[in-house]
């Protein structure tokens, strides 16, 4: 385990008040809520996500370790300031936090990006290539973007059933190649089976409301009648409102399952610690049905993409996909 | 056309149609003398500001050439009616018949799109009126709107399939190419089996059997056809240019009195380039002109036809949209529409400023034409005509 760890365990969360801890929590939450509405903070959040789960993970590794001590909850971290540990710089303690968020969300966004493009710039270049050839009856090569389509279904199925436990290997391990140990991955996967496919469930579940968030507009008249009678600046406050709330469903749906995923992690690799390097061997039914069924779970997202391009089609929400990726919604209206 | 001749059409109309004798009988009713009429749908979907508003229309030959010719009816809607859709085959009924709801699902598939008239089309009020073969009334239709071949006629119990219009798409083509190919057993015999598997896949499709067969007329311009582009399919063309294509053959070859061309091609747009709607509305305009030059150039129609452009539906304003352009959820924008009308006996360089109604236009048409269309519920815009 690298430093990372060692500095995001915090030694003073016993000593603090509850109650202030909770306001703590409820205002850095506000603050990612406010930083997710632009791109730029969306990567710091996604830094400060990584921080929190290796946070969440250490805590629970200590658990699962030493059973007889009452070790508590993590706080959320800290926006700017770092942890006041001994012998850190004046830099680190005043600005190590953020100097993290940026480093981590860098990182995060880089893994992810590499993790999700091999389909969803497939998809991308499919849906655009396939309209495209189709509005312009290019029968002789009307199979290219259906084709690449359904490539991108299959490279994302797989790649997607790793990603939340890779994701949670980094945050652990605190370095970029730790997305891509794809071995070891596989096999701290395998040491929380079914636990796992709950959590890639409850990730798929939770998207709907997303989905839905996005669809709705579509049919704004039906729900608020007169709705398109508004002036510019009262659509542009309700297009505002109505992301921001999106958001905040957002940031709520990624602190669970990055904490979730973190805590899996945890477990699984005290599991794997006392197997030794190659784990378990599990039944090649358990093991096939659980991914036959982490494939369906999967598959579900990606039908929720697509009926969403179709009923309200975003050229971004190819290639990002806020509760995997950039956790950044746009403006409900805007070009992207 | 003046008020007084204009009466005086439609009372000849009528006895016309006295005269018309019984369904399934036509051919014995009157001559018909009118002006012949192109019905253009500036489909599929489009909204007044790409098309009739100055500055930010892509249709400038439209707006700037044709719409002095005639008279121009900016503020023309779909009703807001309970049951009333704002898209393709629906507003198209809504043009052929004059009201609005008149369709069902044709065949047994109740949940699909395939729709056919239940009151009278105007091809239908024309046959049965005046003496005038199908091949003379045609419905133009793109390939992929197959849902479209079941407009040419309804199921009135006084009008119906006796009265059809033709229509002249590349779904016919096909059908006529593999009939053509297997009645007179050309190629191998795996070819012939693959024409036959095919034939049969597309007739499936036909579910009232409105295209088992077509007027001689037709089958002699699908073998020019066949002809001058060949049997692949890749050499005609493409998209709403081939619906332009057929019209200037249809002109040349069939010589219609009465012509419908549904043009499809902006609803691309519900995918996402929201260049193809604005393209595809450039296209319509440019093919536009291509017909109205051919008909001037034809001493047979010049100054004998009148020109009605009509969209199908508008398409929505919604600003919480990316690509604010669907129709199908009842919005206000999709239910706003416009009309032009040009060609004698129509006023020129007018434009109604007043509120009309897309069902306006069947009785309109019928108005200009000389028939009553009985079942029609909007009124003839009788405030164009000279």
């Amino acid at each position: 385990m690298t430093d990372l760890l060692a500095s995001e365990a915090p030694p003073d969360l016993e000593t603090r008040v509850p109650i202030a801890r909770r306001f703590g929590s409820l205002l850095r939450l506000a603050v990612a809520v406010l930083l997710c509405l632009t791109p730029l903070g969306a990567v710091l959040v996604l830094g400060w996500l990584m921080r929190m789960m290796a946070r969440e993970r250490a805590v629970v590794a200590r658990r699962l370790a030493d059973t007889g001590t009452k070790w508590p909850r993590p706080s959320l971290p800290n926006w700017v300031v770092g942890t006041a540990t001994q012998g850190q710089s004046r830099r680190h303690r005043w600005f190590g936090g953020m100097i993290e968020n940026i480093r981590l969300g860098l990182a995060s966004l880089l893994t992810l990006a590499l993790g999700t493009f091999p389909f969803s710039l497939l998809w991308l270049f499919s849906w655009w290539g396939g309209w495209e050839n189709s509005f312009n009856k290019g029968y002789e090569q009307a199979w290219v973007g259906p084709a690449l389509g359904l490539l991108g279904v299959g490279i994302a199925l797989p790649l997607l059933t790793r990603l939340p436990m890779a994701l949670a290997h980094q945050a652990a391990e605190g370095r970029i190649s730790a997305f891509f140990a794809f071995g070891h991955v596989r096999r701290l996967t395998r040491q929380v089976g079914w636990r796992y496919v709950f959590l890639c469930f409850l990730i798929v579940l939770s998207a709907f409301p997303l989905f839905a968030a996005k669809s709705a507009p579509v049919f704004v008249e039906n729900w608020s009648p007169g709705f398109l009678s508004r002036n510019a600046a009262e659509v542009e406050a309700f297009a505002s409102g109505y992301r921001l709330a999106a958001t905040a469903y957002l940031l709520l749906v990624l602190v669970i399952w990055r904490r979730a995923a973190a805590r899996l992690h945890a477990r699984a690799s005290h599991r794997l610690d006392g197997l030794g390097t190659t784990g378990a061997r599990a039944s090649w039914l358990g093991t096939a049905l659980r991914g036959l069924l982490l494939g369906a779970i999967w598959f579900v997202l990606v039908a929720q993409i697509y009926v969403g391009q179709f009923v309200n089609h975003q050229w971004l929400a190819w290639i990002n996909h806020p509760v995997l990726v950039l956790p950044w919604i746009p403006q409900p209206g805007s070009v992207l | 056309m003046n008020r007084r001749q204009f009466s005086r059409a439609i009372g000849s109309s009528v006895a016309a149609a006295g005269l018309a004798g019984l369904p399934g009988q036509p051919g014995a009713a009157a001559r018909y003398n009118g002006p012949n009429v192109v019905i253009v749908r500036f489909g599929g979907g489009v909204r007044r500001r790409e098309t009739i508003e100055p500055g930010t229309t892509y249709a400038p030959r439209l707006l700037n050439v044709l719409a002095p010719r005639g008279v121009l009816v900016p503020n023309m809607t779909i009703a807001q009616l309970d049951g009333v859709d704002t898209s393709h085959a629906e507003g198209t009924v809504n043009v052929l018949t004059g009201r609005y709801r008149a369709y069902r699902h044709a065949g047994t598939d109740a949940v699909g799109d395939d729709l056919e008239p239940t009151e009278p089309t105007l091809f239908e009020y024309f046959r049965r009126a005046f003496d005038v073969p199908a091949h003379q009334t045609l419905l133009i239709n793109g390939e992929d709107r197959l849902q479209e071949e079941f407009l040419s006629y309804g199921v009135h119990k006084n009008h119906g399939v006796a009265y059809r219009s033709e229509v002249l798409s590349l779904y016919r083509y096909k059908l006529w190419k593999l009939r053509d190919r297997l009645d007179n057993a050309r190629g191998t015999d795996e070819e012939l089996q693959a024409a036959a598997k095919e034939l049969a896949g597309l007739e499936a499709k036909d579910h009232r059997g409105a295209a088992q067969s077509q007027a001689p007329e037709i089958d002699q311009m699908w073998r020019r056809w066949q002809i001058f582009y060949g049997d692949d399919g890749l050499k005609n063309p493409r998209g709403d240019a081939a619906l332009t294509e057929l019209g200037l053959w249809a002109l040349q070859h069939l010589r219609p009195r009465l012509m419908m061309i549904n043009y499809q091609d902006p609803d691309y747009v519900h995918w996402g380039n929201a260049s193809h709607y604005t393209r595809a509305i450039a296209a319509i305009d440019r093919d536009l002109h291509r017909l109205v030059a051919a008909v001037d150039a034809d001493p047979e129609y010049r100054d004998d036809t009148v020109f009605v452009v009509v969209p199908d539906c508008g398409r929505d304003a919604n600003p919480l949209l990316s690509v604010p352009f669907q129709h199908h959820f009842n919005t206000r924008s999709a239910h706003e529409i416009w009309a032009l009308f040009f060609g004698p006996g129509i006023a020129r360089g007018r434009v109604l400023d007043k509120p009309a109604d897309q069902s306006s236009v069947a009785a309109t048409v019928g108005a200009v034409m000389g028939l009553r269309t009985a079942r029609a519920e909007g009124r003839a815009l009788e405030e164009l005509i000279l």
